[in-house]
């Protein structure tokens, strides 16, 4: 089933009379279920195509269908509940919120939601992912690694639609490192939870059931 | 609670200075309107409260000759009225037991038992207020000139009557012996009044007061006061019959001047035009009753005259007149305030939040919607305000009760002991409370949208800090003096102050604010300080006063014994200078000044303001005198009216050897003060009124003027001319009185002054004893002089200036304090916030300067580069600041050189230089930026370096 399409999505920047098509007409579309990873260089375009399916920035031109509904027309409020609901996005940098503990922030989506948290999944799913013990710490008390799966809890809290993965190990050393790819894998296998990976590492990258790679801004090819 | 809140309560209360700060800003300003405002609205209430005073509290006034109790309790019964107190004149009788030659009757009031405690406020200092017919209690005044020691119960027998004379009461010459209306007048200059007793009567003292009635308040008056008990009926024994010495006066419900007239109108059944014409049009047939007067007599309550206590209502507008100055300089300190206060409110707000672009950056990415991101910021202004909004109310209700007692203080026994009291103005009060959560919420707006605009990818990188302009290169040069001055810190000190503007915009602007507002205060009481020192202030005396030459028992002193008191007065140890003068105020004498003597440019001119044509009485058999005082065909001069004046021998002389003559060529001849004045003269081609500066009177030495007296006649109220004339020679003149500016006779150097000699004086006036004799005194210890004269047994009035200086210094100092004690709280405000501000930006930029470290910047380096950059905007701000305030200067010297005359002053207003005002400014500001200079580099160097650069929390 086709849980995401892309169709000849364009990102234009303009500096004065000069314009740059950081993504320069993509399209591809990925199953439920599938693990993807999306390589290239720095520079080559992949952020700005993961920000535009996250629904965090909007294309210049192009469609983008998740789950069967086209996002890019979805104004503002519309587009961050979708976010919410459906898309969990971890990025290189955690981005968690300095003043809530581990448990607030991964409670984070569904409170906005105006939802009560549910205490038991969420429990479960901290012990999932090892970050039980942590769960009252501020994000200056852990480390890197324990960030990040916090970051991560917090994106699939909500069972969301696709998971998006921004170079999410690039701030860590290689254990955590792997660590965080065997969470995305397990996640993937046991949950049946589609994920579209980012990274430049081919090692991590090998570790996706399918590879896309983007140069200039283009999709250059499939493994 | 929402998400949302939580966050928002707990970044609040995680960044507690930031809050604090914030919420300080809006307290600050809350309480300094709220006590402006207060202190206006006190100042009112008390005012109006001092009329309550003198007046007594009550509305409406209704003479009646023959009030009946049924009468009475009717007004009683009216659904109007809320206190009816009735008021009786009694009489006079001889004060057996003065101790004072000159207080030599006493005068009995009686009043209604609720008067005492109601409408006036009396202080009982022991028994209790009159309840019967023949209690009486003793005012203060009583007390004082009693030579006899009352207690409460003594018996005081007095022969109670008034002042009779005989007048004319018919057409035809009938004459009758009248009985007179209670006052001083009688005792003291009619020689044909005589007191009469009508009857003896004993009374029991139940009460003696700490006071007398304000209007019975009186140094120079020549009788004492008792008061007693009345009830408008038979029972109450008085000398006199007729309607104006029996008063009902009513207090209604809701006084006003309409109030009372409704009042009047719908007790007698007379309209209310009628009412109100009978009490302020001025009848001038006084022949008969008006329709008006005869209604009020055939009414049932028999009503011979009817009057309002209009100065009661007057007070507030009477208050808003005279203080308009002060007014509408409170009225632009508010605005001030208000003005600064939404500044700051604005700019913590925004830095509050910009604070948390971030975060709402992360929240946005994670699925808050833009509209809950506006509501957070909504939220944390409504918590700010709301706990701002109040607590800085509670405060400025605090202070300005605080400053009401330091005003009483500071004011205590001045202004005629006027007792400021507290009353807080609700209308301002909730004015303020409106336009501080209008502020905030403004603000809340402004930053909520500017938040929910910026998209979450550009939150989180977080780069709207650095504004690049479209049209402007991004590269430029350093200035070459800069670099070689202060070097590589220099330079990156200079770009950031080039590159970020904006963040410091909110320091620049405040305080620019903060300094131009400083001076151009400072400046304005400057302003205001010198014109009140050089046009009013300034008297070369601190302390007048009038002789009478009343010696008590239907004695006078002579013009000798006069002159000896003045002398020995002058031989006081702490006199500095002195000098008395004679004049007679009831001698009216004019002369014609020939056109050709006057300056050229009003001789065309027929009527001027300062000259009247020629006032002459024209006797005519049938017509009997007639004022004539157009210009006649024929006429050739204009006629004036002399003010002859004789100084002390002391400074006459004085006066002669300054001007160059000898006392015998002076000694019959006057001296012409001739100076330059200007007036506003017609200008009949032009029809309007142009200022011109004339000189009195052209060739005046030599002219010899022909005075003619005028003595006032009783049989027509008319000043008529008499047969004899005097003849006075000018022989001299004053032509610059800049030269006595210091002289202590310069207040009776007079333009149209003619200075005579004591010996003229007495030799050609008609009665020596009517001169009148006032002594000017520069004492060094004027409390001790005035102590000492009172001493004297002589009728002197005393005016100590000095006294009446101080009440205005005082004053003008408090005004001064409040204004600096304001403007002291308006830069707190702004050195909060430029503290804000600045530790703002220094958290925003760590990571940078974490970075600048590692590169490998010294410390040393690393400190330059911060004190240049708070060096570099702060001087720029200092500058426009100055600027500004020379510029307010400026204008504030245009405004009062309006109202400076030049030709009186005698010389143009100079413009007053700022510079006390400018070097505090710069202190203060040299002070502030040092402190958060030091602060910021303690600050930045305790960072660890790597662990700034890897904390992506901050």
């Amino acid at each position: 089933m086709e849980i995401l399409r892309v169709e000849n999505l364009v990102k234009t920047y303009k500096e004065g009379k000069d314009e740059f098509n950081a993504v320069d007409d993509i399209s591809f579309s990925v199953e439920k279920g599938e693990f993807v990873a999306v390589v290239g260089a720095s520079g080559s375009g992949k952020s700005t195509l993961m920000h535009m399916i996250g629904g965090v920035d909007r294309p210049t031109s192009g469609k983008i269908y998740i789950d069967g509904k086209e996002i890019n027309t979805m104004d503002n409020n519309k587009l961050a509940i979708f976010r919410r609901r459906q898309i969990g996005i971890v990025y290189q940098f955690y981005n968690l919120i300095p003043i809530l503990t581990s448990e607030e922030n991964i409670a984070l989506p569904i409170e906005l939601d105006g939802r009560k948290p549910d205490k038991d999944r969420i429990e479960e799913v901290m012990e999932r992912l090892g970050i039980l013990d942590k769960r009252n710490s501020l994000p200056n008390e852990l480390s890197g690694g324990q960030q990040q799966r916090v970051a991560i809890a917090r994106a699939i809290i909500n069972n969301p639609t696709i998971l998006l993965a921004d170079e999410p190990t690039g701030n860590l050393d290689t254990g955590a490192a792997d660590e965080i790819v065997k969470i995305f894998k397990m996640t993937n296998k046991n949950y049946k939870q589609t994920i579209i990976m980012i990274t430049h590492n081919p090692e991590i990258a090998k570790e996706a059931d399918r590879i896309l790679r983007i140069k200039d801004g283009k999709l250059v090819g499939e493994a | 609670m929402k998400i949302m809140h939580r966050l928002t309560l707990k970044s609040l209360r995680m960044n507690k200075s930031r809050t604090v700060i914030t919420v300080v800003g809006i307290i600050l300003s809350m309480a300094l309107i709220t006590i402006v405002a207060n202190s206006v609205s006190s100042l009112r209430e008390s005012l109006y409260n001092q009329c309550l005073k003198s007046n007594g509290n009550t509305d409406v006034y209704l003479y009646s000759e023959k009030p009946t109790s049924e009468n009475i309790e009717k007004i009683k019964l009216n659904r109007n009225t809320e206190e009816v107190y009735l008021e009786q004149v009694i009489g006079a009788s001889p004060f057996k037991d003065s101790s004072s030659k000159f207080r030599e009757y006493i005068f009995m009031n009686s009043y209604s038992e609720n008067f005492y405690e109601k409408c006036y406020d009396f202080s009982l200092k022991e028994g209790h207020y009159p309840q019967k017919p023949d209690e009486i209690v003793l005012s203060r005044n009583f007390v004082d000139y009693s030579s006899k020691k009352y207690k409460l119960g003594d018996k005081l027998t007095l022969d109670i009557g008034t002042f009779y004379k005989e007048m004319e009461i018919g057409e035809n010459g009938e004459t009758a012996v009248m009985p007179l209306s209670l006052d001083d007048y009688y005792i003291l200059f009619d020689e044909d009044t005589k007191f009469v007793k009508s009857f003896t009567k004993t009374y029991t003292v139940v009460g003696i007061l700490d006071s007398e009635m304000t209007a019975d308040y009186d140094t120079g008056s020549y009788h004492v006061n008792i008061y007693g008990y009345t009830d408008l009926s038979d029972n109450i024994q008085t000398v006199f019959d007729g309607g104006s010495y029996k008063t009902i006066s009513v207090k209604i419900h809701d006084g006003s001047i309409d109030n009372s007239i409704a009042f009047i109108s719908d007790l007698t059944g007379i309209d209310s035009k009628d009412i109100y014409s009978e009490i302020f049009d001025f009848q001038f047939d006084e022949s008969g009753q008006s329709e008006t007067q005869k209604k009020l007599e055939e009414c049932e309550f028999h009503i011979s005259g009817i009057s309002i206590n209009e100065s009661l209502y007057d007070s507030v507008a009477k208050f808003y007149r005279t203080m308009d100055t002060v007014f509408y300089v409170v009225v632009g300190l508010i605005v001030l305030i208000m003005a600064a206060s939404v500044f700051i409110i604005k700019n913590s707000f925004s830095i509050s939040v910009t604070e948390k672009t971030v975060m709402y950056g992360k929240l946005s990415t994670v699925g808050a919607t833009p509209k809950q991101i506006r509501n957070s910021i909504f939220f944390e202004g409504f918590i700010l305000g709301t706990v701002g909004i109040s607590v800085g109310l509670l405060i400025g209700i605090g202070g300005s009760a605080l400053t009401v007692m330091i005003a009483n203080n500071l004011l205590h026994g001045i202004l005629g002991g006027l007792n400021i009291v507290l009353s807080v103005s609700w209308i301002s009060a909730a004015a303020a409370v409106l336009l501080g959560a209008l502020t905030i919420f403004l603000s809340s707006l402004s930053a909520a949208v500017r938040a929910a605009k910026i998209s979450p990818i550009e939150a989180v990188r977080n780069n709207k800090e650095i504004r690049i302009k479209k049209n402007k290169k991004n590269v430029f040069r350093t200035p070459k003096l800069v670099n070689k001055l202060f070097g590589a810190g220099g330079k990156l000190a200079w770009k950031n102050m080039k590159r970020s503007r904006r963040q410091y915009r909110t320091v620049v602007i405040s305080i620019v604010v903060s300094v131009s507002i400083f001076i151009g205060i400072f400046s304005f009481v400057s302003y205001a300080l010198y014109f009140y020192d050089t046009t009013v202030m300034s008297r070369n005396y601190n302390i007048s006063l009038y002789l009478s030459d009343y010696a008590g028992s239907d004695k006078y002193l002579s013009f000798d014994e006069k002159e000896a008191v003045f002398e020995d007065i002058a031989k006081y140890d702490e006199i500095d200078d002195y000098s008395y003068t004679f004049n007679d105020p009831s001698l009216y004498l004019l002369y014609d000044v020939p056109y050709n003597k006057l300056p050229k440019n009003i001789k065309d001119y027929s009527n001027t303001v300062r000259l009247d044509p020629r006032e002459e009485y024209v006797y005519d058999e049938e017509t009997g005198f007639t004022l004539v005082d157009e210009p006649q065909e024929g006429w050739d001069n204009i006629s004036d009216s002399a003010t002859l004046i004789a100084f002390d021998d002391r400074n006459y002389k004085k006066l002669l050897k300054k001007l160059g003559y000898g006392y015998d060529e002076m000694k019959d001849k006057a001296i012409l003060v001739n100076v330059n004045v200007a007036y506003l003269l017609a200008d009949g081609e032009k029809d309007e009124y142009v200022p011109h500066t004339i000189k009195y009177m052209e060739d005046s030495v030599g002219y010899k003027l022909d005075m003619r007296y005028h003595l006032y006649d009783e049989k027509t109220g008319l000043y008529l001319p008499k047969e004899k004339h005097l003849s006075l020679e000018i022989g001299g003149e004053i032509t610059d009185l800049s030269e006595f500016k210091d002289w202590i006779i310069r207040d009776d150097l007079y333009y149209g002054s003619l200075i005579v000699s004591k010996e003229w004086l007495l030799k050609n006036y008609p009665d020596t004893s009517r001169i009148e004799s006032n002594m000017y005194i520069s004492s060094s210890d004027p409390v001790k002089t005035e102590q000492s004269l009172g001493k004297i047994d002589q009728q002197i009035y005393i005016n100590n200036i000095s006294d009446e200086a101080r009440k205005i210094n005082s004053v003008a100092s408090l005004v001064q304090y409040l204004v600096y004690g304001i403007i002291v709280v308006i830069s707190l405000i702004a050195v909060t916030n430029i503290f804000n501000t600045v530790t703002t930006n220094m958290k925003f930029r760590q990571k940078e300067f974490a970075m600048l470290r590692s590169v490998g910047m010294t410390k040393r380096e690393f400190n330059r580069m911060i004190t240049l950059e708070c060096l570099f905007y702060t001087v720029k701000a200092l500058l426009i600041g100055v600027i500004t305030g020379i510029i307010e200067t400026v204008v504030i010297h245009y405004l009062f050189t309006n109202m400076w005359n030049e030709d009186i002053m005698g010389k143009p207003l100079g413009f007053i230089i700022p510079w006390q005002s400018v070097l505090i400014s710069a202190a203060a500001v040299a002070v502030l930026v040092f402190v958060i200079t030091c602060f910021s580099k303690l600050k930045l160097n305790k960072q660890n370096i790597i662990e700034t650069i890897r904390n992506d929390n901050i």
